[in-house]
C-alpha cells in the first residue's frame, strides 16, 4: 500500500505598506529578500507566493514558514527609491478569515 | 486576560509614535532619547532607558555607578570582556545584541543573568552584511539553546518604524528558528524586567 501524502496546511499574511509605491513592487522586494534568507530551494519548499486582494497585499506561504515571511517584509525598507515599511495585519488559514481585515 | 505589550526600544517619541503605539495594543514604551512626549492619556507608560556603549570592564563599572537607582540600563558591549560583566551586572536590565558580538559561549553562559535585547533596526543592518547577519544568527540561536532569555524590540526612529507586536514575534521566532511567535519576548519578559528595575 502507498504512504497517504499529508497536506501542507497554508496560511495567508495580510500586509499594509508606507510608502507611494504599488503593490507589485513591494512583493517582489518581499520576494527577493525570501530569496535570499532561504534561497531558491526554501522559496519552492515554502510555497511561497503574493496575490492581491482588494488592493490588498497577501502573502502565503507554508504554516512552518510563516516567521520567515514575516522576517522578509519585515527587512524590505526601500523599493524603487521610495522608503517603505511592511506591517503585517493579520495571519489566517483562508482568505475569508481577512476577508473582515481587507 | 489580554497581553500588554511592551516596545523596549525606541529612539524618540512625539505625538503621532504615541498614538500610533496604543493602535498597535503597546501599553508600555521605553525611550532612549530626551525626546519624549507624554502618552499616559493614550493608555501609554514611557519608561526612560539609559543605553551605554562600552568598551571594557573598568568603562562599565565606571558609567553605572554615575547613573542613579531604579534606571533601566542597556548595554552594548563592544569586547567579550565588556560582554561578561554586561551578562551577570545586576544594575543592567539587557544586554543589546549586534552583529559581530562576541559568541555567547559556554564561559559567557554560565554568567548570563540578564536578558539579551535584539532590535529590528539591527536586524535590517545585518542582513546586508554576511559576517554580521552569521553572527547575529549564531548569538541568538545560542542564547536560545542555553536559556537565556531574549526580547525584541523595534529600535524605531520615526513612527514609519514602529511595528506591531505580534509581528516582532514573529521575527525573533524566524530568528530563533521556531514556528510560532515569541510573544513572550514582547509582553511577558519584557513587563517583568520593567516591573522589577521600578521597585
Amino acid at each position: 500500500m502507498t504512504e497517504r501524502l499529508l497536506r501542507l496546511k497554508r496560511r495567508y499574511v495580510l500586509v499594509r505598506h508606507s510608502g507611494q509605491v504599488g503593490l507589485e513592487p513591494v512583493a517582489e522586494a518581499v520576494q527577493d529578500v525570501f530569496e535570499k534568507l532561504h534561497g531558491r530551494i526554501g522559496l519552492a519548499e515554502s510555497g511561497f507566493k503574493t496575490m492581491t486582494v482588494g488592493g490588498r497585499l497577501i502573502i502565503s506561504c507554508y504554516k512552518e514558514w510563516v516567521p520567515a515571511a514575516v522576517l522578509a517584509a519585515s527587512i524590505v525598507r526601500r523599493v524603487r527609491g521610495v522608503d517603505t515599511v511592511v506591517r503585517t495585519v493579520k495571519v489566517s488559514g483562508t482568505l475569508k478569515g481577512l476577508r473582515s481585515s481587507v | 486576560m489580554p497581553r500588554k505589550y511592551v516596545d523596549m526600544h525606541v529612539l524618540t517619541m512625539d505625538r503621532s509614535m504615541a498614538s500610533s503605539l496604543a493602535g498597535m495594543g503597546y501599553r508600555h514604551v521605553c525611550v532612549v532619547g530626551d525626546e519624549v512626549s507624554d502618552a499616559s492619556n493614550l493608555g501609554i507608560t514611557v519608561h526612560r532607558k539609559k543605553y551605554l556603549e562600552v568598551e571594557s570592564r573598568n568603562d562599565l563599572l565606571k558609567r553605572l555607578r554615575r547613573l542613579e537607582r531604579n534606571v533601566l540600563v542597556c548595554v552594548k558591549p563592544l569586547t567579550r570582556e565588556a560582554l561578561m560583566v554586561a551578562a551577570r551586572d545586576g544594575r543592567v536590565g539587557t544586554v543589546m545584541v549586534y552583529g559581530g558580538m562576541a559568541d555567547v559561549d559556554m564561559h559567557v553562559a554560565q554568567v548570563f543573568k540578564n536578558i539579551l535585547e535584539i532590535t529590528v533596526a539591527e536586524v535590517i543592518e545585518c542582513f546586508n552584511d554576511d559576517r554580521r547577519w552569521r553572527s547575529l544568527l549564531r548569538i541568538v540561536r545560542a542564547a536560545d539553546a542555553v536559556g537565556v532569555p531574549t526580547i525584541i524590540s523595534s529600535g524605531a526612529s520615526c513612527e514609519e518604524e514602529l511595528l506591531p507586536p505580534r509581528q516582532l514575534g514573529y521575527i525573533l521566532a524566524a530568528l530563533k528558528g521556531v514556528e510560532s511567535p515569541v510573544l513572550d519576548s514582547v509582553s511577558t519578559i519584557p513587563l517583568k524586567l520593567l516591573e522589577d528595575v521600578c521597585v
